[in-house]
Parts: structure tokens; C-alpha cells; sequence
């Protein structure tokens, strides 16, 4: 589940090189999330050697400490026969697959059998969850509240565009040092070109997309607000003040469980989710409501002010061209920092959308970036020899993608990518990856711009595009129909 | 060590484009297939799209004016030319299909070594008879209506698009025989994945008899499925009008933009099958191994690749801890069943990665299921322990199955739907008492535990009567106003 992500940093400390003498690195070998939230300068500093040195001593750590709590892993070591961690290498016998996260029956969601979800996410989670008490939640948004409310756990849930909604349970300290990451990336590397001052807190935030709910976006609004901005809501805006419901994410994946199970799936779906529905449609009704008002006070409140902007691609060109409708064009200073998660998703975007966003906002359009929703800090932006950093706080591994062997880690490496992220403190932080990648370990060929460390090359595609079924046809099968339900949930809200 | 790891190797096979007996070799254009890397050259059918439709509707004539008797005598011929042992074609196509197919070549190999059996005239005679009934494609068949009016009904062919599916012989050699019973003209789209047996069988009625209007109405192309200047030529009802399509979504996807007023499509849809095997099965130990047995060849023949193979076993043992632990043996002796089947019907094939995934993910993490097997090629059963199949049923293959134990046969019943094809059931009386149940719920084929993957080919071929509806229904329609008023006399 990787993304591609833009960011352009507004300055901060400039070009202050970091000498890794002045880091404690047994501090960030015994906590390794440390890593996420050093500068630039820092994080791509270090040399192959001290570096391994601190990811050797964090897995080793991370994993001594995790096995006994994260039933799954303890599980997936057994398997693998592995029962401490002697090299970098061993990680990766680690990776999860993405499919874990979404493990649980969908008929614990249909049934409304909260306590099961709980049980399935304990076996994710060194969070002790066995107080939570589920009683009364009718829908996954009353479970994940019930969660938030009673544990430090912080549930993040996919799109839902691919069926059934992942779980990755997060907590809420991993949130907070998510943002720290984002942060990070605003500050300069070296002498590269980048405008000055503007940090998170330092300058109101402008989210295009949803100020509630558990998906990515609202958890990284959510935690923005807490640490950078002191619980201040007045200086954050976003887009919609509503919540994403996960209810209505999940629903495309529902219906799909429900037309497979035939008449049995049809009792299924009524009751919870059709209530959910009625809402939905509620808010829906009051989404062009919420878009005067947010270009209002983008107008009135922060027209020429430097901020920071923050979205995802599709509906931050959709705010684009509503905006530029209304007659609203270059709202911001242009020394404003932007950060823009996310590729287009399936979406068709206008050819022009990168102008488009700038002639609305009036800050030139961040450069690409790469992330995984899977990490707690995964986000790397394009250097400018183009190329995608992976930041100290990833452990990168290339695996054959058909026998799943791992290649050797040196030199020009192409594969299939898995990352252990060592920010990663109360679930597992070994992941593989949908995407072949090429990556160059930067110990023999160094990139030119001055990053020490390994680096993705060239093209990143995803495995389910390289092999998918140009025109392979056979004759088992049924018709998924994610986009009947989202043509469902379109018609509902025409 | 550097270089990234090739998708596709070089070129190794080519496949002409066929033209009605006509074979052009040239390889304008390379494509990729899967797995293995094979890739193949062909000519681009874009050069030659002026040519592949049937210009003349009147051409049609000469095979029309075949008698059945001929045509079978024709196919039954063809069906002795394709023995694998010494027709080439059919050789390569063989040996494609063992690198292309995910499936073990001892199944493989099994397949085409019966492909010509398909041809043999008692059984073609039977298909014709059975699907349309050979006196209205011989002749005009006379009818007296309550009017008065004599209405003759023939049966004619038309000029189609078959739209073929990958991995084995069946649908190509299927393909050949229904256009050649209902007198049509053909033109076969063939798939990525397997572009050549189509074209092995067709260069194989061309060196038989090239100048027979059988092999005169049989062309052969790949093109890249959605390849507009292709689609946009053909797909046109003065020049096709009817499109028989294998496969579902994929398949129809590019050609739903072409239909219209004039053109029928046929979709052979995919389907998902499963079984439902009632308590009798249960009763000891020994009826477990016996039923497990049949249940196995459901499941694994043909490596689970076919829309008739099962991959949700609903087993009527209940779901309290005594149910469960016979649904556990029954597991077991399934599990054994399945790795005993000969060669020629199963065999070990690596799991895709998708699927691999989903059962790793439910050993980690599920309190609900037993996995047997499932690490290796071998296969896996997946009991369930509650009366839920798993939420990926759709993606089983490969020889991993799911049983479900129920407490009530209601379970079954309720969870059939619009994209279920067969049912195989124990014991057969279950069928009888639950049959008109499954099908209002979508089931299209009820067989015995262990036929699944036999089938009566001779019938209507899972409720979709493809012969007849390849087949233009005209009426000549006589009235003599003596005995029928004209209507100004009414």
C-alpha cells in the first residue's frame, strides 16, 4: 500500500549540517523512532556503517521486546524458526503480508461481533486491549471510537477501494511521532533550493479533506492539531469538519461479502449499515454547505497569508478547480509549504491539475514523494537527481517475487520491496510491499545529491499491474463489484 | 547480478494469423505471455482486418449446402488428425500450454491427448441433435400453426466472433465444432495466454482438407484484446452478428462498447461451483473416505482451474464440538484424497500469491479455521470452524478448498447465487429435494458428488444453450388466403 506523496519544504533550519558525532547514537539504537523525527541533514547523513550499527541494535531491541506481546509475530518467528535476530539480514524473515490486516472474518463487522475485531486486532497490538468493553457499538466507527476512548490504540482503516477495509493499529504516541516525520520533511537537506521559516504550529494548516475519522489523513489532522497547534482548532482548516466515515468506506467490500454469500448475505446487510447510509446521505446534503464555508474563510481569513497546505491529490484538485470556479486563484503566499499525499487512485485527473492546484494556491506544486500507509514514517521526497531516499528509521529488503528469497543487500538491487520500520513500537513494524522497485544501496554507487544510504531508482510498479490479466480470461470466476458500490454510494448522493 | 529480472524472454513462438484456409506467417509484432516468460510473434491483425470479416454474406452458401452427415464425417476426421503423438501443431501448442497454463504437464498432457475424442461423430451427431435438433439444420422443417399458416423453420449460421479463454484445448476445440454444426463463420479471438492451440487445430484442418467450406469458415487472430483499430472494424452488425464470449468482466469489458441493434452477444460466463454433501456422508469412518474420494475430484481435477470445480464444500455435520471434529477428519481424509488422485487429473501447482497470502494470514491470526497443507504446492484444506466460508472463497484454486460445516442444508441453499454454476451433491437424493431451491437461487448445473468436471457435454452446457442461440431461427412462412383471411378480411 505505498503512496506517492509531495512535499515542499518551506525552509526551517537552513542547510545546518549535522555532523553525526553531535547524535547519540546509543539513544536512537535503544529507540529507534528517533529517527523519524531528525532533520534531513541528520537523516541522510549517516554513513552505511554506523547506520546498520543503529538498525542492528533497534531490531534486535524491538524485537526482543515485541515477540512476547504480538501473538502474531510470535507466531510468524515460530514458523520461521527464529528466535532472536543475529543480523540485518535475518529481518527479513519478518515481513508481514498486507493481507494480515485485513484477517478477520467480514462477518464479524456484518454480525456486529465487536469483541471478536478486538480480539483479532490484540493479536496485532502489544496494547492491552482486554478491558475494552464493546457492549452497544452498532457500527466500526462506534468500535474505533470505543478504542480511542478507552485505549492508547489509534486504528488507522484503508480506502476500501480494493473491498475489504485494512486495520492497522497504530497508537497514540506512533501518531504523534508520524507528524513529526511529516515535519521532518519540510527541513532542508544541504544547500538545496527551498524557501525559508514555515514549520507545523508555526503557520496555520489548510487540509484539503476531512477533519474526522481513522483513515490516514484525519489521524494526521488529528495529531497535528495535538502536538503542533496545542489542541488550537482556529488555526487549522479544513475542508470538511465532518468525520470519513469507515462504515461507508467498508461499504463496497460489504456488499461484495453480502452478493457472495447469496440470500444469506442479503439478511446480513440491513440493519447497522443502512442506518449508516441514511447518514451519509445526511451529511452528504451538507457538503456543498461546508465548501462555501471553507472558501469563505479561506477568503476572508487566510487570503496572502504563508501557511501550510496539506492534502491528498484527487480531492485537493477538486478543491483546486471548485475554488478557481468561485474566482478564488492564488490564495497564499508563495513561500507557503505544501504537502500532497497520494497518486491518483484510479481517479482521472485533468491533464493540467499540477497548474491548476498552483493557480489556486499560489505555491508552486511540492515535488514527488513515496510512502507506505503500512509505516509509521515512511515518507521520502524526490532528491534532485530523482531519486526516493528511504529515511534510517526503514530497513529496506528486496525480495525474488516469486520464491520470496531475499537479494543480496548491496549494490543495484531489483525486486520486491519489504521494509521493517523500526518507528514502529507497539505492532510489528515488518511489512512487504505490493511494488517492485529497484534499489540502489548506496554503498557503491553513491547518489549524486549528497544523500548517504540506499535509494529507489527508476520506476516503482505495483506486482498486481506488472501480472495482471491484459487478456487472460478463464472461465472460473465472479465479477467483484467494488464499483457497483461505489456507483451506490454516487447515486446515493446525487 | 545488476540486471532486473526479465518478465519476458525472448521470442520462441510464433503463431500465424489464419484467414479462412489462408495462413499468413508474418511477425509483425511481438507479445508478452505469462508465467514462464513465453512470449510470441504474430502478424498485426490490423493490416489485415479487411480480409477477416466475411465480406459476402452470400458466402455463406457453400457450407450451408452441406448435409450434417458431411460435416460430422469431416470432424470426425479432423478428431483423428489431432493425435498428440504425431500432429506438430498440436505439439507445440501442448508444450505452450505446459509453460503457460499453471497447471502439472501430466494434466496437461492428458488434455490432449483426448482433445480428438471431442470430434468423434457419435458425439458431435449427439451434440447437433440434442442442441438444435439436426433436421432443422439440414432443411426447412415444416409446421402447421392453429392458423393455417405453414411456417418452415431452418436453422442457418451466422458470421461470429468467438472470444476464446486461456489455459486448456476445450473452448477452441468446443469452438470449431459448434461453428462447424451450426454452419457458421468464425472468427476466433484468441487469448494472450494460450494463442496457439486454436490455431493448431485450424492449420490442422487446412493441411486435412484446405478447400473445405468447414476450414473455409474458420479464421484465427490474436490481437490484443481492446485494440481499437481492430474492434472498431469488426465489431459491426453488417459484419458480425454474433459474438460468443468466454470469460466474464475481462473479456467483456472491451466488447460491451460495440453492442448494438444487430449484434448478439453470448457470454459464456465464469462461474464459481461447490458441493453440498448431507449427513449420510458422516455416518462412519469408511462412507467418510468413500464421499472424500468423489469430493477430491470435484475439488482438484484439472487443478481446480475450471468454473465447474469446487471450492466451497458445505458438509452437513454440525457445528457443535462433535460436528466439528468429523468436519476435521472429514478435512483430513480429503486432504489425503486429493493427494492421491492420479497425474493426469491433479497434480502439485504453486499457489498464487494472493491466495498464499489469505490462508498465511488466517494461520497467523485466525481462531476459526484449520489449515491442512498449504505451504508448499501441495494444496491446502481449510476447515472452517464456524458455518461461514471464508470471506476469499472467490480466489480458491489450486487444489485449496474450504469445507463448512452446517447445522441445517438452509445455509447452503441461501448462500447459492447469480454466479454459481455447479452443485455437486451427496447423496444424490439431496438433489432431488433441494434442486429447485438451488437453481431460483442461481445454481445452473446439479451433479453427482465426483462428476463436476464430467459432464454431459451433449447437453445444454450450464443453462446457456450455446448451439442454439449460435444459430439464426428463420421462418418461411406459407399462407394460402384460401385457408388464412388476409388481414383487411378480419
Amino acid at each position: 500500500m505505498s503512496l506517492i506523496v509531495n512535499a515542499r519544504p518551506a525552509g526551517g533550519a537552513p542547510g545546518k549540517a549535522i555532523e553525526s558525532d553531535a547524535i547519540d547514537h546509543d539513544d536512537l539504537a535503544a529507540h529507534p523512532h528517533k529517527l523519524i523525527a531528525l532533520p534531513m541533514n541528520a537523516k541522510f547523513g549517516f554513513d552505511r556503517q554506523e547506520l546498520e550499527a543503529i538498525q542492528l541494535t533497534g531490531l534486535q531491541a524491538r524485537f526482543a521486546a515485541l515477540v512476547d506481546r504480538i501473538p502474531v509475530l510470535r507466531k510468524f518467528a515460530e514458523d520461521q524458526k527464529l528466535t532472536e535476530i543475529r543480523t540485518l539480514e535475518d529481518g527479513a524473515l519478518l515481513l508481514f503480508p498486507h493481507s494480515l490486516y485485513k484477517s478477520y472474518p467480514l462477518s464479524a463487522v456484518e454480525k456486529q461481533r465487536f469483541e471478536q475485531l478486538t480480539r483479532w486486532t490484540q493479536a496485532l497490538t502489544a496494547i492491552d486491549l482486554s478491558a475494552v468493553d464493546c457492549s452497544g457499538c452498532e457500527t466500526i466507527d462506534d468500535w474505533i471510537e470505543r478504542l480511542d476512548a478507552q485505549t492508547d490504540l489509534r486504528m488507522r482503516h484503508s480506502s476500501g477501494t480494493t473491498g475489504k477495509l485494512s486495520f492497522i493499529p497504530m497508537s497514540r504516541e506512533e501518531n504523534l511521532w508520524s507528524v513529526l516525520g511529516i515535519d521532518a520533511t519540510f527541513s532542508r537537506f544541504g544547500d538545496e533550493p527551498g524557501s525559508e521559516g514555515v514549520r507545523y504550529g508555526e503557520a496555520p494548516l489548510i487540509a484539503f479533506g476531512y477533519r474526522h475519522g481513522s483513515q490516514s489523513f484525519p489521524r494526521t489532522i488529528e495529531a497535528l492539531v495535538e502536538h503542533f497547534y496545542g489542541g488550537d482548532e482556529s488555526r487549522v482548516l479544513c475542508m470538511n469538519p465532518g468525520r470519513i466515515s469507515a462504515d461507508m468506506a467498508s461499504l463496497a467490500g460489504r456488499l461484495e461479502g453480502a452478493q457472495a454469500k447469496g440470500a444469506l448475505g442479503r439478511v446480513q446487510l440491513s440493519p447497522g449499515l443502512m442506518a449508516r447510509r441514511e447518514q451519509f446521505l445526511e451529511e452528504q446534503a451538507q457538503a456543498p454547505r461546508h465548501l462555501d464555508a471553507f472558501f469563505e474563510r479561506l477568503s476572508d481569513e487566510f487570503r496572502g497569508q504563508r501557511v501550510i497546505l496539506q492534502g491528498v491529490l484527487p480531492p485537493t484538485v477538486d478543491a483546486a478547480m471548485q475554488g478557481l470556479e468561485r474566482g478564488l486563484h492564488h490564495l497564499f503566499a508563495p513561500d507557503s509549504a505544501f504537502f500532497l499525499a497520494g497518486g491518483a487512485k484510479g481517479r482521472a485527473l485533468p491533464d493540467n491539475y499540477r497548474e491548476l492546484v498552483e493557480k489556486f494556491t499560489g505555491v508552486a506544486f511540492p515535488p514527488s514523494g513515496y510512502g507506505m500507509s503500512e509505516a509509521t514514517s515512511a515518507l521520502t521526497r524526490m532528491c534532485p537527481q530523482g531519486h526516493f531516499h528511504i529515511v534510517p528509521n526503514l530497513i529496506p529488503y528486496l525480495l525474488d517475487p516469486d520464491s520470496g528469497a531475499p537479494r543480496p543487500r548491496t549494490g543495484t538491487q531489483t525486486g520486491r520491496l519489504g521494509i521493517i520500520d523500526l518507528g514502529c513500537q507497539t505492532r510489528w513494524g515488518g511489512f512487504l510491499t505490493g511494488d517492485e522497485v529497484t534499489l540502489n544501496h548506496g554503498d557503491l554507487t553513491p547518489c549524486g545529491c549528497g544523500r548517504k544510504g540506499s535509494y529507489i531508482e527508476g520506476e516503482i510498479r505495483r506486482y498486481s499491474e506488472i501480472r495482471g490479466g491484459d487478456d487472460k480470461i478463464t472461465c472460473a470466476g465472479a465479477p467483484g463489484i467494488h464499483d457497483k458500490a461505489l456507483d451506490f454510494i454516487a447515486g446515493a448522493s446525487a | 547480478m545488476n540486471a532486473p529480472t526479465p518478465l519476458i524472454t525472448a521470442a520462441r513462438y510464433h503463431v500465424p494469423l489464419i484467414i479462412r484456409g489462408q495462413v499468413i506467417e508474418d511477425a509483425d509484432l511481438q507479445f508478452g505471455g505469462r508465467r514462464g516468460g513465453v512470449a510470441f510473434t504474430t502478424p498485426d491483425v490490423r493490416r489485415h482486418v479487411d480480409a477477416l470479416f466475411l465480406r459476402e454474406p452470400g458466402d455463406l452458401a457453400d457450407i450451408h449446402a452441406l448435409t450434417s452427415e458431411e460435416i460430422f464425417d469431416y470432424l470426425d476426421a479432423l478428431g483423428g488428425e489431432l493425435t498428440l503423438d504425431r500432429n506438430p501443431y498440436l505439439q507445440e501448442a501442448f508444450e505452450l500450454s505446459c509453460q503457460t497454463s499453471g497447471l502439472s504437464s501430466g494434466i496437461v498432457r492428458h488434455l490432449y491427448q483426448t482433445v480428438g475424442a471431442l470430434f468423434r461423430k457419435s458425439f458431435v451427431r449427439e451434440l447437433a441433435e440434442n442442441a438444435i435438433g439436426v433436421r432443422y439444420l439440414d432443411g426447412w422443417v415444416e409446421r402447421r400453426m392453429a392458423s393455417g399458416c405453414v411456417c418452415s423453420i431452418r436453422a442457418f449460421g451466422a458470421r461470429a466472433v468467438h472470444v476464446l479463454s486461456g489455459n486448456v484445448p476445450m473452448p477452441s476445440a468446443l469452438g470449431v465444432i459448434r461453428n462447424a454444426i451450426t454452419r457458421s463463420d468464425a472468427i476466433f479471438k484468441t487469448p494472450s495466454n494460450d494463442p496457439v492451440t486454436a490455431a493448431a487445430i485450424a492449420r490442422t484442418m487446412v493441411a486435412m482438407a484446405p478447400d473445405h467450406p468447414v476450414t473455409r469458415h474458420l479464421s484465427i487472430a490474436y490481437w490484443k484484446g481492446g485494440d481499437e483499430q481492430v474492434e472498431a472494424e469488426l465489431y459491426r452488425p453488417d459484419r458480425v452478428e454474433k459474438i460468443i464470449a468466454w470469460g466474464g468482466q475481462a473479456s467483456i469489458t472491451h466488447i460491451a462498447r460495440y453492442i448494438q441493434p444487430g449484434i448478439d452477444l453470448i457470454t459464456m460466463d465464469p462461474k464459481l461451483s461447490s458441493s453440498i454433501i448431507g449427513r449420510e456422508a458422516f455416518a462412519d469412518e469408511e462412507t467418510m473416505r468413500a464421499v472424500a474420494a468423489r469430493a477430491a475430484l470435484d475439488i482438484a481435477y484439472f487443478n481446480q482451474q475450471a468454473c465447474a470445480s469446487s471450492r466451497v464444500t458445505y458438509i452437513e455435520t454440525g457445528t457443535d464440538a462433535g460436528g466439528l471434529a468429523k468436519a476435521n477428519r472429514f478435512g483430513e481424509l480429503l486432504f489425503e484424497a486429493i493427494q492421491a488422485l492420479p497425474e493426469q487429473c491433479s497434480g502439485p501447482g504453486a499457489m498464487e500469491e494472493e491466495l498464499a497470502d489469505e490462508i498465511q494470514g488466517l494461520r497467523l491470526m485466525s481462531e476459526d479455521h484449520i489449515i491442512l497443507g498449504g505451504r508448499g504446492d501441495e494444496g491446502a484444506i481449510i476447515v472452517s470452524q464456524t458455518d461461514e466460508p471464508v470471506d476469499f472463497a472467490r480466489i480458491l484454486n489450486n487444489r485449496v478448498a474450504n469445507l463448512v460445516p452446517v447445522d441445517d442444508l438452509e445455509v447452503p441453499v441461501q448462500s447459492v447465487t447469480a454466479y454459481t454454476q455447479t452443485i455437486g451433491l451427496y447423496p444424490d437424493s439431496l438433489k432431488t429435494q433441494l434442486r429447485d431451491r438451488l437453481v431460483f437461487n442461481g445454481a445452473q448445473r446439479l451433479v453427482s458428488l465426483g462428476y463436476a468436471c464430467k459432464a454431459a457435454m451433449a447437453g445444454p452446457h450450464d443453462a446457456m444453450e450455446p448451439l442454439r442461440r449460435m444459430c439464426k431461427w428463420i421462418t418461411d412462412e406459407n399462407n394460402d388466403p384460401a385457408a388464412v383471411p388476409l388481414l383487411s378480411e378480419v
